[in-house]
């Protein structure tokens, strides 16, 4: 690479990560202002003050600690259904031959394409029927109901295992495994990058959605980090420093999730259908 | 299993003797939900003070305050599952639209027993509530609009008093935009420019509820207003980077906005120094005197768990006492003629009793007419050289062609 | 494989693994046929009834349809969803595509870059498109970066009022989106530029191609599972256009409907007037526009990846 060409590279990248980090920067700055100067420029606070925080911590109804232990208790329980289902079906289409199997994973893809909000009515509609619309501790079960599984996580687990050699497969066969345990013991420990892409995608998707939680979560005891922020932001209109408070502890677990795991989404091999 | 220390065994047995007691004299307590919506703290908490007033004089019943922040599509929601909260805000202008869903308790049968005035009430704050004989919500307050002023700013350009008339509001607009000041910031929104449209004779709807948006006087009072939109006599909030008017005015962006009560609590929360050089007044004069003013009532629903429950916090909250505690907090003005109003709203309180103040219109689909109105008019004023009356005339258009048929 | 002695077990051994594969997928195609397929059965019930908050009054056949055809705003709706979903989706990919290619070539701080850039794309969406309102807003920092480089921003035909000015509240929603986005496509690139094997572009490079060359004809092809991918999550995710869209604009998609989107629509039918069989009916006519883009763009692609290596 020529000098110029070196710098005019490197000053794009730099340009772009100033263009996706300075805005984060920006709302974890407010976060430690006080009232007055949110509307100043300045980067960093002339009188940092935790008093954010505190209200955070302490003031609110519900307190950031209820809304946190939501996201987490719902964003586990439904990468938990993701990754089990999403592995059963995933190997079936890839790696097993039954009569209407390309029929069925039509249907997987057909569900692909039904939008969410055309479900809104008719969901919501049966978990009236079922009683889960409550303020009872029932009502978390409507929300792994809606998101039991995704389609999109099928599709994606399918496409690694068809990837995966047969050799694999055949030498597990040869020792006499069962399907059973040609899935656990063989396929599943090879599929470690791919199920940790799915269980990662799927607690940031949870984690971060406002849709369902917002019509489905009855009691405030209930409600997770976003419908919480949206709700705080509703009450305290101007008042930036707790909001944005609330946005940085809200990101900061999902930074740490993507920190920790990316080198597991980076392998993820998007099966290529050029081969086999 | 290993045995529990007696200690432990004592302490247990202590403990449940010692809830025996509290446990049966919770059983007589009721406990209702109450879903509200809230636009400052100061307002929640003057809320949480009314009701700790009621539930004082009401051992027997506690109150769980919720305050939604979408309250219209949660309480929607609330509908749908057949869980209603059972008292909850009702607005006067989705009022009529969810009568006719049948999702509204009643309210008459309960009035009629406990024998409730009604006559105390204004009756034009009970007229978007009553479908018929019936009435389904009781107005918890009213809210007319008054033109607040920053102090500060006026006298920047040698203004010391509010304008009383639309003349000498444009002179003051012409001294404050010559200092660089934005002389007023108001929404591009019918609940604000209405106003205008009363003051110069006209209305926005007929008592059968038939637009008279395109009589000449409503026409003159909107062109006004698009006048001052052309000059940047008026600004909108999004114009000024601000999520509604108050917080234009409180950031000192603008010398004038009008608004009802529910500013000066968020002024005192964000903005304490706006707040102290605050002065307020009638809006200007046209032809006449003219303002909008909004109301909310408290409502049952019919699967309300708790009816009579509800009822007794109605009946406490939109009586006497109850309106005069909550409104003693300066969120809003009673909506009953027998509580005074509270001080420092004096204003606000003549302004309500004014034969030209009118309440914004209730049946159902006048959302529609809102919104209609709202987005023609941000339209029009996007493009900085738009033609007065040809705009005044499109928004008016708009509006009326989203008015229900019939 | 083909030969006949071995018949009687292969058959066997087929009729075991269609067992074994069904026990897979009962319960994963269960759940399918009845959160996905049956609740769409029953949308499209919903569909044909006067349906409001108490239940259904009347069946009324397909007039919510018709109903949703004639209203102005729903038309507006759906050309702003498409419009967006157009333009957004070949941005984020493109932009996410080259992301890739940068982050993905040799170069000192590759992991923080890669960070760096799906960093947008981590935080919940209600976060960002506040953190969106006041940068952009007439004195936000948007406008402030325009000023220095010697734009009269109050001059500007929307007078810097970004999100409020009808003419650009849609393109800042694009921006915006483009922004978060590409960082997802930049991932979903970078997990198939792993899988190229770099020796057809070395190959390449010795019989004398062009960088671009190699671009254009070895690296693009062989990222087609990638492209279909980032364009079909894109496209479906950019038609469901909602939460950017009710946070900057408001229920009505202010200014001038210009952020009404199919899904507000749909949002405002159901909790502002209660029409739920008419929500439900913009609902499928949603899926039947998702469906027939989709197809579209499978036929544009080729249909290789949407199939098994049988």
């Amino acid at each position: 690479m020529s000098k110029v060409r070196k710098y005019s590279f490197y000053s794009l990248l730099i340009f772009y990560s100033i263009l996706t980090i300075v805005p984060f920067l920006w709302s974890l700055s407010t976060s430690f202002k006080p009232s007055d100067e949110v509307y100043q420029s300045n980067l960093i606070p002339d009188q940092p003050t935790m008093k954010a925080y505190a209200t955070v911590f302490g003031k609110i109804q519900p307190n950031f600690q209820t809304l946190f232990a939501n996201s987490l208790f719902i964003a586990c329980g439904v990468v938990v259904l993701h990754l089990i289902f999403a592995a059963l079906a995933g190997y079936a289409f890839a790696r097993l031959r039954f009569p209407g199997r390309d029929v069925l994973f039509f249907v997987v893809l057909g569900c692909m394409m039904i939008p969410d909000q055309l479900r809104l009515v008719p969901m919501y509609q049966l978990l009236v029927k079922m009683g889960l619309i409550n303020t009872g501790p029932s009502n978390y079960l409507a929300i792994f109901l809606i998101k039991a599984i995704s389609a999109a996580d099928v599709f994606l687990m399918r496409q690694y295992f068809l990837t995966m050699p047969k050799e694999m497969e055949d030498a597990a066969k040869i020792d006499g495994a069962g399907p059973f345990q040609l899935f656990t013991r063989v396929m599943l420990p090879n599929a470690a990058p791919v199920l940790a892409t799915v269980a990662i995608l799927t607690f940031q998707g949870t984690w971060n959605d406002l849709f369902w939680p917002s019509i489905v979560l009855q009691s405030p005891s209930h409600w997770t980090l976003p419908f919480g922020i949206l709700q705080f932001k509703g009450q305290f209109s101007t008042d930036w420093p707790p909001i944005m408070a609330l946005v940085v502890l809200s990101t900061v677990p999902i930074l740490a999730l993507y920190t920790f795991g990316q080198r597991y989404i980076i392998n993820v091999q998007l099966a290529s259908s050029a081969k086999g | 299993m290993k045995k529990a220390p007696i200690g432990v065994s004592l302490l247990a047995l202590a403990l449940t003797l010692s809830l025996v007691p509290q446990a049966r004299a919770a059983e007589a307590v009721t406990t209702i939900s109450v879903s509200t919506w809230g636009s400052s703290p100061s307002e929640t908490s003057a809320l949480k003070d009314a009701v700790a007033t009621f539930e004082s004089r009401n051992p027997s019943i506690k109150v769980d305050l919720i305050v939604d922040n979408d309250h219209g599509a949660q309480m929607a929601a609330r509908f749908a599952s057949k869980t209603p909260n059972d008292v909850f805000y009702l607005d006067a202008g989705v009022a009529q639209d969810w009568a006719a869903q049948g999702v509204l308790l009643d309210l008459m049968p309960s009035i009629t027993t406990a024998k409730f005035n009604l006559t105390k009430f204004n009756a034009s704050y009970l007229k978007p509530f009553q479908s018929g004989a019936k009435l389904f919500g009781l107005p918890k307050d009213a809210n007319p609009l008054v033109l607040e002023g920053n102090k500060d700013l006026m006298a920047t350009a040698g203004i010391t008093a509010l304008p009383k008339t639309t003349s000498q509001f444009a002179s003051h607009a012409k001294a404050l935009l010559a200092k660089g000041i934005t002389p007023m910031c108001v929404d591009a929104d019918i609940n604000r420019l209405g106003a205008y449209f009363v003051a110069f004779g006209g209305g926005l709807a007929s008592s059968t509820n038939k637009s008279l948006l395109s009589s000449a006087t409503s026409k003159a009072g909107l062109e006004w207003a698009m006048t001052n939109y052309k000059s940047g006599a008026f600004k909108t909030p999004a114009q000024l980077s601000a999520g509604w008017a108050g917080e234009a005015f409180g950031k000192a962006k603008c010398a004038y906005t009008m608004e009802g009560a529910w500013l000066d609590p968020y002024l005192k929360d964000s903005f304490p120094d706006v707040y102290d050089s605050m002065i307020k007044g009638p809006l200007p004069t046209a032809k006449q005197a003219g303002s909008l003013a909004f109301t909310a009532a408290y409502a049952i629903g019919k699967d309300s768990p708790h009816p009579k429950e509800a009822w007794t916090f109605i009946e406490y909250m939109t009586g006497a006492r109850g309106m005069t505690v909550w409104t003693s907090f300066g969120v809003a003005i009673p909506s009953r003629s027998d509580v005074a109003t509270p001080l420092g709203y004096e204003v606000n309180g003549t302004v309500a009793k004014l034969a030209t103040t009118v309440t914004t219109p209730a049946f159902k689909g006048w959302g529609d007419v809102v919104g209609a109105f709202n987005n023609e008019a941000k339209k029009q004023i996007q493009d900085k050289n738009f033609n007065v009356k040809k705009a005044a005339a499109a928004i008016i258009a708009a509006a009326e062609a989203a008015w229900p048929k019939g | 494989m083909t030969s006949t002695s071995h018949r009687t077990s292969r058959l066997g051994r087929k009729r075991s693994e269609s067992l074994v594969a069904y026990g897979f997928i009962s319960i994963p195609m269960a759940l399918f046929l009845f959160l996905s397929v049956g609740i769409f059965i029953y949308a499209v019930y919903i569909s044909t009834f006067d349906w409001g908050i108490m239940g259904p009054t009347k069946n009324i056949g397909l007039d919510n349809y018709r109903k949703a055809f004639s209203d102005p705003i729903f038309l507006k709706a759906i050309r702003n969803s498409v419009k967006y979903a157009l333009l957004v989706v070949p941005i984020q990919s493109a932009i996410g595509l080259y992301l890739a290619l940068l982050v993905n070539s040799k170069i000192k701080g590759s992991k923080f870059f890669r960070s760096a850039f799906y960093f947008p794309s981590i935080a919940s969406s209600a976060a960002i498109t506040t953190l969106f309102i006041f940068l952009m807003a007439p004195d936000g920092v948007f406008n402030g970066v325009l000023r220095f480089f010697g734009v009269d921003t109050a001059n500007l035909f929307n007078q810097g009022a970004w999100l409020s000015d009808s003419r650009t509240a849609l393109y800042s929603i694009i921006g915006l989106n483009a922004w978060t986005t590409s960082g997802t496509m930049m991932l979903f690139y970078l997990a198939n530029l792993q899988t190229v094997d770099s020796q057809f572009a070395e190959a390449a490079v010795m019989d004398g191609a062009t960088r671009r060359q190699v671009f254009w004809y070895i690296t693009m092809p062989l990222l087609k599972p990638a492209h279909l991918f980032v364009v079909a999550t894109g496209m479906i995710g950019a038609l469901q256009l909602y939460d950017q869209a009710i946070l900057a604009g408001g229920a009505d998609g202010s200014p001038d409907y210009s952020l009404m989107t199919v899904v507000l629509y749909i949002y405002n039918a159901c909790f502002r007037k209660f029409e739920f069989g008419y929500a439900s009916a913009i609902g499928v006519i949603l899926f039947v526009i998702i469906f027939s883009l989709t197809v579209l763009q499978k036929s544009l692609f080729g249909s290789a990846a949407w199939k098994g290596d049988n």
